[in-house]
């Protein structure tokens, strides 16, 4: 399908210009290349990638470790951390270690953290979608009020509740994000194969023979290619806001070990940032940035896959706002 | 109507079973003993068999959690292990500090929220649309904690080292010593519970009203000569409301079951502090009490919005 195709001149009427033929693929491409909002989160996000990667190399290069802690050089003779200077670029916390150090280690666990809690989440809401709107009936009414119920717990309580009794842990962590994060893809793939299943063409797999297995394979999953790839992406976001959570009610990653939470709940630790605003301004500047990052980008590539949809979401910063208005202009 | 009342209280109680089995259970396959716990590490193990009887902890785990239950429904949820007070007792000087946060919150935010929604459906392209959109995207990236202690350095403790209290630190003023204080130590609280949450109802209310405003009565109502504003907001938002109230309702219940961070981050003493305090200290019937008291919220809110969708919308009361 993504073969270009040019169209010959024939004839004496030849037309001047060439037609070309995109495949859908290279128009996807097209389009999110064309939205410079997109564009720089992406960058972003691969510049917080190679930090994270990078993480023992900061450690090197600064000389300083992880959880290693500089009482004499990284605090003031009254004990109190040391701001952004030569030896620490971007200062030292309440024990005298680096911050940039333990912001590198910090992305590390956020983006495993929103990456792989996404992906599994995901995995499951489309499992359980599926099969509740292709097969409908019994297991559509177990599976749905199995959502709602998820959805009716008080997640941040019973996440709570269950890490006071097993005590926290990165595995912990990541298993309750998944636990209070598939219901919402879940639902918008139940929806979807419901009015999907109707169609002719599942209907002409059906006659040629295909079991239900094959038809959810084949037919139905490709065509919700679009919401699976935004919703996912829209996950990360809130996972990495989740774990930040956790952390930050010391829930979650355990210290010694850095996260983002964590660095800023030993900031509010009493009231500490207030003479040391870089123990705030960095780790929640880098949260900030990332979670915005990745929204922007999950709305650019809804727009980039999607563009017959109305859009619903941002229109920033982006050159099809203009198209946007004369769409309005056209309607009214 | 009735039948849909009838379903979702069926549903609820469902919820709050399933809830209570889930909470039940996990401090069962617990590792690490309450009696030890209140009795420390010096008691005898005849103290230890004394407290776990005195406690109920010998009998097997169902005969406890049908205990529990029965207990429940006769209005006592347990005493703390630690302070050996009441748990609804607990909780119930908690809630009022909560409510204050998350009912002023939902105004501020429904206030911001709604607005922005609307400029932004009315004329989508435009720059008040991109201005209103740049808002909602920063507002649903912003952490709340990160929120939160954003502004009580800018606006707690840049004045207070200028010699001038704007805002308090935090804590939490009960009505008894006057609104103006009361409100006072809540408007920073308000703030940060409500910018991210009107960033969500901004973009649900412009995706609503987006759709609606391309309805034919939407036409009709213009072409009868109503004006703009009445057309937007008495035809276009009322369907809109639909959505909105089944958001609010899961939203606001979710927090007066304790609005966690805000109340960390401010330090006031809510039953989302309370739960807090419980999981650091392993105090299993207020954890147990908190954590059914957010179940139930969830579901009486459900409820609610049922009712209310009937009063909104015709074609379900008639139904």
């Amino acid at each position: 399908m993504s073969d270009a195709l040019i169209v010959e001149p024939t004839g004496a009427e030849a037309p001047t210009r060439r037609v070309k033929q995109r495949g859908s693929g290279e128009l996807t491409i097209r389009r999110l290349l064309r939205d410079r909002a997109a564009l720089g989160a992406f960058g972003f996000i691969l510049l917080l990638i190679i930090f994270a990667l990078c993480a023992p190399l900061v450690a090197a290069a600064t000389g300083h470790g992880m959880a290693q802690q500089f009482r004499d050089t990284g605090l003031t003779s009254a004990g109190i951390p040391k701001g952004p200077g030569h030896t620490f670029l971007l200062g030292t916390d309440s024990l005298g270690r680096d911050v940039l150090v333990r912001l590198a280690y910090g992305a590390r666990v956020s983006l495993l953290v929103g990456v792989v809690a996404s992906l599994v989440a995901a995995a499951i809401g489309v499992t359980i979608g599926t099969i509740a709107g292709y097969f409908g009936g019994w297991a559509d009414l177990l599976l749905s009020r199995l959502i709602d119920l998820v959805m009716s717990v008080p997640f941040l309580l019973c996440a709570l509740a269950l890490v006071s009794v097993r005590g926290p842990s990165l595995t912990l962590s990541i298993c309750v994000i998944i636990f209070f994060s598939w219901t919402h893809i879940g639902r918008v793939v139940r929806s979807q194969v419901l009015s999907l299943r109707q169609r002719e063409f599942v209907e002409a797999a059906r006659s040629l023979g295909s079991g239900p297995v094959s038809i959810i394979v084949r037919d139905v999953l490709p065509n919700l290619t679009v919401p699976i790839v935004v919703y996912t992406t829209m996950m990360i976001p809130s996972s990495i806001v989740f774990e930040a959570t956790l952390s930050f009610l010391g829930l979650g990653i355990v210290p010694p070990a850095a996260s983002w939470g964590g660095m800023l709940s030993e900031a509010l630790n009493g009231s500490l940032y207030m003479v040391a605003w870089w123990m705030v301004v960095f780790p929640g500047g880098i949260l900030l940035l990332t979670t915005l990052a990745f929204n922007i980008l999950g709305d650019g590539l809804r727009d980039a896959l999607d563009p017959k949809a109305r859009r619903v979401g941002f229109v920033w910063l982006t050159r099809r706002r203009r198209a946007s208005r004369s769409e309005k202009k056209a309607a009214a | 109507m009735i039948r849909l009342v009838i379903t979702r209280l069926v549903f609820g109680a469902v919820v709050l079973i399933a809830l209570s089995i889930f909470v039940f259970g996990l401090f069962f396959i617990a590792p690490g003993d309450p009696a030890r716990a209140l009795g420390g590490d010096e008691a005898s193990a005849q103290l230890l068999a004394q407290i776990r009887h005195s406690l109920g902890l010998d009998d097997p785990i169902y005969v406890q959690y049908l205990r529990f239950i029965d207990n429940a429904l006769h209005g006592n949820l347990g005493f703390s292990y630690h302070s050996q007070e009441s748990v609804l007792t607990l909780i119930a000087e908690r809630i009022p500090a909560t409510a204050s946060l998350v009912l002023g919150g939902v105004v501020v935010w429904l206030l911001i929220g709604i607005p922005v929604g609307v400029a932004s459906a009315r004329s989508p392209g435009s720059a008040r649309d991109r201005l209103g959109q740049g808002f909602t995207l920063v507002g649903l990236s912003f952490p709340s904690f990160v929120l939160g202690m954003l502004m009580l350095f800018v606006l707690y403790f840049l004045p207070r080292q200028a010699n001038f209290t704007l805002f308090p630190a935090g804590g939490y003023a009960p009505l008894s010593e006057g609104v103006g204080q009361w409100a006072w130590h809540l408007v920073l609280p308000w703030f940060t519970l409500a910018l991210v949450n009107a960033a969500i109802y901004a973009r649900l209310t412009r995706g609503q009203l987006l759709d609606v405003l391309g309805e034919d009565y939407i036409r009709t109502a213009r072409a009868k000569g109503i004006s703009e504003r009445r057309v937007v907001y008495k035809h276009g938002l009322r369907s809109t409301l639909t959505a909105i109230i089944t958001q609010l309702g899961s939203d606001v219940a979710m927090l007066l079951g304790g609005a966690i961070i805000t109340e960390q981050v401010f330090n006031l003493q809510g039953v989302g502090a309370l739960a807090i305090t419980a999981v650091t200290a392993q105090d299993r019937p207020v954890i147990i009490g908190v954590v059914l008291l957010g179940g139930t919220f969830v579901v009486v809110a459900n409820v609610i919005v049922d009712i209310l969708y009937g009063l909104l919308d015709p074609r379900i009361r008639l139904a």
